[in-house]
């Protein structure tokens, strides 16, 4: 009588009857001041909860959960994100996705309530730091990662580098890494220049890093200032090889230059490898499903065969990724207490969006590693990997016209 | 000697649309006593809005300008500014000048800049836009570059100076020879005295808005090709025309005009200025004439800028 | 001795703080009291570090409706000075280790040496002062964002925790710190807007060429409204950047400074608690933008802000005066709310001012003043010589030069050539309001009186001159000294009134009277400055001939006083009743001179008139 009435309470238990709990998962992202990186990463994780949602929500010890994602502003500003953070936590958001907005301001707030933050965009150095903070995590393609690839690359080139950045935030932040990454090699540096961020025309500072006798220009900045440094230096008749971090990829460019095709030809930018060892298969899946749930990221330009340029989703990954660690995290510790899963972040790895695994541990928190960084060339308004240098030259090319 | 030629003649051109910010500016101030703060970005709603009927909210690339829909968006981007100058006038800067009331058309031609701010850039989502070239410049020289004294020159440059000035010229011819430049100077002169003589103010008043608003969206739509058009665009224009007409006390529009062309060349020359290897660096290069600015009129005020003791 | 005294004022001011407590008073401490519980009742949609952030703004607001309510200034640059206050009191806690409180107030400070020293846009037109203060919120913020560095790039500086008032830093204990920093601002306020400082202020915001020639000091008030306004703007930053945990430029950007003026032009900017009010309502507005946008089916949130903007243009183009005058007069007629006015009961603190010793010769000698407006010579060849107690006239057809000659003298116009000697001391290069300091007061041909204040107001502005304790901090403390001279300067402005005998309509606003009776508060105001010297700009204009004879005596009044007079004339009769002298003005020269009787049979005078009415 008794066992049956315990079998009874044990069945009751499970979570067949009972309707599902929630998780809320924040996204903090730059809705006001830089809308596409928010529509980015909101799409990638939308995405990985649509997902998990739709089949019947994750379980957690013994019951069935659905994510719901909770979207905070930040405006770009640190104190928003500080706001948005106090807010999360007291709406019991079990992660917060981020940008990277304020993470200096906000990790410290969200550590007392063992709360993880996860920045799926900013590589700025400093940021992350598993000792002093363990609840930050990354995963995005970092500035110095980049930074050191870049000239991991060109300097064994025996190119003489024109070190140029502008002056917006991610110019200067990106400036310190490239002059640490360069610092070692002082004469393969040729020049160093700060470039307006909102220029009209930039020839004057070309003709004088020209005349410094550069051979390669590593232009770290956003993608107007890498557009004006493509126009200025290719109108000179100056066929200069153009470096640059993941903004070479940013649709400007080619929307930009769109009547010369041969002038973004030979830009070659660094970002995170989108695809694995396994090959491009799950990259394309993901790519399809992302597709398929908020349209093609057209470019807005044609190839010379007339066929229109897409955008692979690459930074949408990122949180999409997150999600699914973050998910395993919780099977894992069996309960949706962030005391619990926080330590669980630091054992679990999954298959991230293209086939590599992600995971994190307690001495790395960056999702993507220095190793992880590839080099693509564009070629008649499409990007395809490197053939000389080791890792790029492993990868295939994804598809980019429709 | 070719950099200080760069320096010059981008910054002319970039000086060129401030010089016909500051004469709105100028123009608005001496007709109504007012300082239109929302005039940058309602030239801003016109770029946009000619972008919107371009393309939509898609990426516009710069061979958009061969479409023929191309004059069509750029007449509808004029009318939505003429129009939003002229509302703005009526709506939020006439109730409040009948009233007396400064904060009032203070605050609401502000509240119109921030408004149309916010809609831009929730409209739009990327961070920068490419406008297309109404003219084929790049088909002159090297994909619209020339070699002048060796320095490497945008042929837009010249256009757009030329372009500033003769809009400059123009209205100056304007207001010294028509009917409606007459009606404007009464008005500024004396505007109950213009009133009693039979000559419509409101009217006339809110036309000159609307034209002020159409000289400087020209000259914007003439320079921004050039660069990375964004909601902060006319916001940033408009400014730098406040700071030029500032600096010569809402004198009159030609010489803030001129004051623009000064502002756009020390900019340029801030930007680039290399003494050795010591670069004085791009974040001077607004800051600076701010600062210059605001210590003068603080420091050195004009007769007409000092508050009225007699 | 000197306890006793203290405590006789202390209970002084007890006494009159009873006087003047009501019921308005209990309600407003009932609310500060429900205000500061408010965290303690855990209410759930309710979050204290957003509320305490709103407090500090509605502080900072408060203080600038000082600015822009009385003094008129319509500033766009009070987020300026926050930024200032919040990024010297973040580096100084962030980088040198400061505690919160000196470096806060070290913010405050920073705050007020940039208001001294763009202080001069206090001096332009309010356009003008408008498109300075919209300068300067960019400057700071392109200035913040150029030089990482100092603003920690696009990260910002982080503020560490620090403990305030010996508590930890909780938003609660900022919500505490920021509303008693919002009643001490509000009651400050409210304390200099009732008294002198206030008073001035108004005056120049009203007229200010009738202000300045009545001695008020323009430059000086307008600065000293804008320092305090700067400073209390900086010490809400400094605090409320601890409380945001991080310093960013993004987040003080001119958008800030556009809010507050909004706030105190929302709530009314003429209500000490308007701005407060202003800073509530839009609160409000960006809490409701956020349903409308989705009701609305507008996409994603990005814009919650366009919507709030938007609206906020709608509410503007409105229009009103602002809700919490218009909250007053509602209540106004459930009888709430009576506007008290300060008894006008003369205190025997009053002295009677012992007259300035003047030498026994001339009180006011001008020699060869010439004047010219590019080629066109207004006046040339000027000399005349007044003793005390004399009341000598000028007259002249319409272009002659009077207004012109009374300009000269008073200060309004520098000369090109000749001299002014007051008393011994030579006042060519002297200001209007120094020369009215050393005695030498004018009338107003055009504008007579101030719109909106009330007779006894308008000559109190006058009074201004004399105060010594009339400055602002001493008026927001209610020091005993600004105290007495408050009441004493209320007597001696009744006084001036009774001499002109306007004592009865004291309490009338100006507006409500008749145009010889605003012209008699003019001189009443002069009167009031203490003059030796005082000029009048046609005091018969309007004026019927049955009242010609009042103000003859109202002038022989005013000469027993031992004050000379220089009298600008068009009205023949009142020149022949009340002027010892005569001087007859044409084209700029003196054409002739003596008593009225040598004047009247003068040929060159007849000519000056071309036929005119003969005298």
């Amino acid at each position: 009588m008794l066992a049956g009435l315990a079998v009874l309470a044990a069945g009751c238990g499970k979570s067949t009857g009972s309707p599902p709990g929630k998780i809320v998962l924040a996204v903090d992202v730059p809705v006001t001041g830089s809308p596409y990186v928010a529509q980015t990463i909101r799409n990638g994780a939308g995405l990985a909860v649509d997902r998990l949602n739709g089949g019947g929500g994750i379980t957690v010890g013994d019951r069935k959960y659905k994510i719901v994602v909770k979207l905070y502003d930040n405006h770009l500003s640190a104190r928003r994100a500080v706001e948005n953070t106090r807010r999360a936590l007291s709406a019991g958001a079990v992660a917060i996705v981020t940008d990277g907005t304020g993470v200096p301001a906000t990790w410290q707030l969200a550590r007392k309530d063992s709360v993880p933050i996860a920045i799926t965009y900013d590589g700025a150095t400093g940021l992350v730091d598993p000792d002093t903070r363990p609840n930050v995590f990354r995963i995005a393609p970092t500035n110095h990662a980049i930074a050191f690839r870049l000239a991991e690359y060109t300097i064994p080139k025996g190119l003489k580098v024109g070190l140029l950045h502008d002056d917006s935030a991610y110019g200067q932040e990106g400036a310190k890494d490239v002059d640490s990454a360069f610092s070692a090699n002082p004469k393969s540096v040729a020049t160093r220049m700060t470039l307006p961020a909102v220029a009209t025309d930039l020839s004057a500072q070309i003709l004088r890093a020209r005349r410094s006798g550069a051979t390669a220009l590593l232009v770290w900045g956003q993608p107007s200032t890498i557009a004006a440094v493509l126009t200025a230096a290719r109108t000179m008749g100056w066929n200069v090889p153009v470096f640059t971090p993941p903004t070479g990829a940013d649709p400007y460019i080619r929307q930009r230059l769109a009547d010369h095709p041969d002038w973004v030809d030979g830009l070659t930018f660094a970002s995170g490898r989108m695809t694995a060892e396994v090959g491009a298969a799950p990259f394309k899946a993901f790519q399809s499903q992302y597709e398929a749930t908020y349209g093609a990221d057209k470019v807005g330009v044609t190839n010379s065969k007339g066929k229109q340029v897409v955008q692979p989703p690459e930074f949408a990954m990122y949180p999409y990724d997150f999600v699914n660690v973050l998910v395993a995290a919780l099977t894992k510790a069996g309960s949706v207490d962030p005391h619990k899963v926080l330590p669980e972040l630091n054992q679990v790895t999954t298959q991230g969006a293209n086939g590599d695994e992600r995971g994190f541990n307690e001495h790395n928190h960056e999702g993507v590693v220095d190793d992880d960084i590839y080099f693509a060339r564009f070629h008649d308004m499409t990007y395809s990997p490197v053939p000389d240098d080791p890792l790029s030259s492993t990868l295939p090319t994804i598809p980019q016209t429709r | 000697m070719t950099i200080a030629l760069q320096v010059l003649v981008s910054g002319l051109a970039a000086g060129g649309v401030y010089g016909l910010f500051a004469a709105g500016y100028s123009l608005m101030y001496r007709l109504t006593g007012i300082v239109n703060f929302a005039f940058g970005d309602l030239v801003g709603l016109g770029i946009f809005a000619t972008l919107l009927v371009l393309a939509g909210t898609t990426p516009v690339t710069q061979s958009g300008a061969h479409e023929p829909r191309f004059v069509g968006a750029l007449t509808v981007g004029l009318i939505v500014c003429v129009a939003a100058g002229i509302g703005t006038y009526v709506g939020l800067v006439q109730p409040y000048l009948s009233r007396g009331s400064t904060i009032g058309w203070v605050a609401g031609t502000a509240a119109v800049a921030f408004a149309i701010r916010a809609v831009i850039g929730a409209t739009f989502q990327r961070s920068s836009y490419v406008f297309p070239d109404p003219l084929p410049f790049h088909r002159v020289g090297n994909a619209g570059f020339i070699k002048v004294a060796g320095a490497q020159v945008e042929a837009r440059a010249f256009f757009v100076i030329g372009l500033a000035l003769a809009l400059a010229l123009g209205s100056v011819w304007l207001l010294e020879r028509s009917r409606f430049g007459r009606a404007l100077r009464a008005v500024s002169d004396d505007a109950e005295g213009a009133r009693v003589v039979g000559v419509p103010v409101d009217l006339v008043v809110a036309l000159a808005f609307g034209l002020a608003g159409a000289l400087a969206m020209i000259a914007a739509i003439a320079a921004a090709p050039g660069e990375a058009v964004n909601a902060n665009t006319g916001t940033l224009l408009g400014l730098k025309g406040l700071i030029a007409a500032l600096a010569v006390r809402f004198g009159p529009p030609l010489w803030a005009f001129a004051a623009g062309l000064v502002l756009g060349v020390v900019e340029a020359a801030i930007a680039n200025v290399h003494l050795g290897s010591w670069q004085l660096g791009p974040s001077y290069r607004e800051v600076l004439p701010l600062l210059f600015v605001l210590v003068l009129i603080a420091v050195w005020p004009s007769r007409d800028a000092l508050e009225e003791r007699e | 001795m000197a306890a006793g005294r203290t405590r006789t004022e202390l209970g002084r001011a007890l006494a009159d703080a009873r006087a003047a407590w009501g019921s308005p008073a209990w309600v407003a401490v009932a609310a500060i009291a429900l205000a500061a519980a408010v965290p303690f009742l855990s209410l759930p949609w309710v979050r204290v570090d957003a509320l305490a952030q709103t407090v500090y703004l509605a502080v900072t607001a408060t203080a600038l409706g000082l600015l822009v309510g009385t003094a008129g200034l319509p500033s766009l640059g009070a987020g300026a000075f926050v930024a200032v206050g919040a990024f010297t009191s973040a580096l100084l806690v962030a980088r040198e280790d400061w505690p919160l409180e000196p470096a806060a107030l070290a913010g405050a400070l920073a705050a007020l040496a940039a208001a001294l020293v763009f202080g001069g846009v206090v001096r332009l037109r309010p356009a003008f002062v408008a498109a300075s203060t919209w300068a300067l919120a960019w400057l700071v913020w392109l200035g913040l964002l150029a030089f990482p560095s100092i603003s920690g790039g696009s990260q910002g500086l982080i503020v560490p925790d620090r403990n305030l008032l010996g508590l930890d830093a909780t938003p609660t204990v900022h919500f505490e710190v920021a509303l008693a920093l919002l009643v001490l601002t509000a009651l400050g306020i409210a304390a200099v807007r009732r008294g002198a400082p206030g008073l001035e202020l108004t005056a120049l915001r009203q007229a200010p060429p009738l202000a300045v020639s009545l001695g008020v000091r323009l430059g000086r008030r307008r600065l000293g409204a804008f320092a305090a306004s700067a400073f209390v703007a900086g010490l809400a930053g400094g605090l409320s950047v601890q409380l945001a945990a991080v310093a960013d430029p993004a987040s003080y950007d001119p958008f800030l400074s556009f809010k507050l003026l909004v706030a105190v032009l929302l709530g009314g900017a003429a209500a000490t608690l308007g701005p407060a009010a202003g800073v509530a309502v839009l609160g409000l507005i960006a809490l409701a933008s956020g349903p409308l946008a989705r009701a609305l089916q507008l996409p994603l949130e990005r814009f919650d802000a366009a919507v709030a903007a938007i609206l906020l243009v709608f509410v503007l183009a409105l229009g009103g005066g602002g809700i919490v005058p218009w909250a007053t007069r509602r209540l106004a007629h459930l009888g709430w709310f009576q506007r008290v006015r300060p008894s006008l009961q003369v205190t025997d603190c009053y002295k009677e001012e012992e007259r300035r010793e003047v030498p026994g010769g001339l009180v006011l000698h001008a020699q060869g003043l010439r004047k010219a407006y590019g080629g066109v010579v207004a006046v040339d060849a000027l000399s005349l010589e007044l003793v005390p107690g004399e009341a000598a006239a000028l007259v002249g057809p319409n272009g002659s030069g009077k207004t012109t000659a009374l300009r000269l003298l008073s200060g309004a116009v520098a000369a090109d050539a000749g001299q002014v000697v007051l008393g011994d001391r030579d006042v060519t290069t002297a200001t209007p309001s120094e020369r009215v300091r050393l005695g030498i007061a004018r009338t107003l041909q055009t504008v007579t009186t101030f719109p909106e204040l009330t007779a006894l107001e308008d000559v109190l502005v006058g009074r201004s001159v004399r105060r010594r304790y009339g400055g602002g901090i001493r008026t927001a403390l209610a020091t005993p000294n600004a105290r007495r001279e408050t009441a004493a300067s209320e007597g001696a402005a009744l006084e001036a009134l009774a001499l002109v005998g306007l004592r009865d309509v004291a309490d009338v606003e100006t507006q409500a009277l008749t145009t010889s009776e605003r012209r008699l508060v003019a001189l009443a105001a002069a009167l009031a400055t203490e003059p030796d010297v005082l000029l009048v700009d046609e005091l018969a204009a309007g004026v019927g001939a049955d009242e010609l004879e009042r103000l003859a005596e109202v002038v022989a009044r005013i000469r027993s006083g031992g004050i000379a007079l220089l009298l600008v004339e068009h009205n023949l009769r009142l020149v022949r009743l009340v002027s010892d002298r005569v001087l007859v003005l044409a084209a700029g020269h003196v054409v002739a001179e003596g008593s009225v009787e040598e004047v009247a049979g003068s040929d060159a005078v007849r000519q000056a008139y071309l036929g005119a009415q003969t005298l």
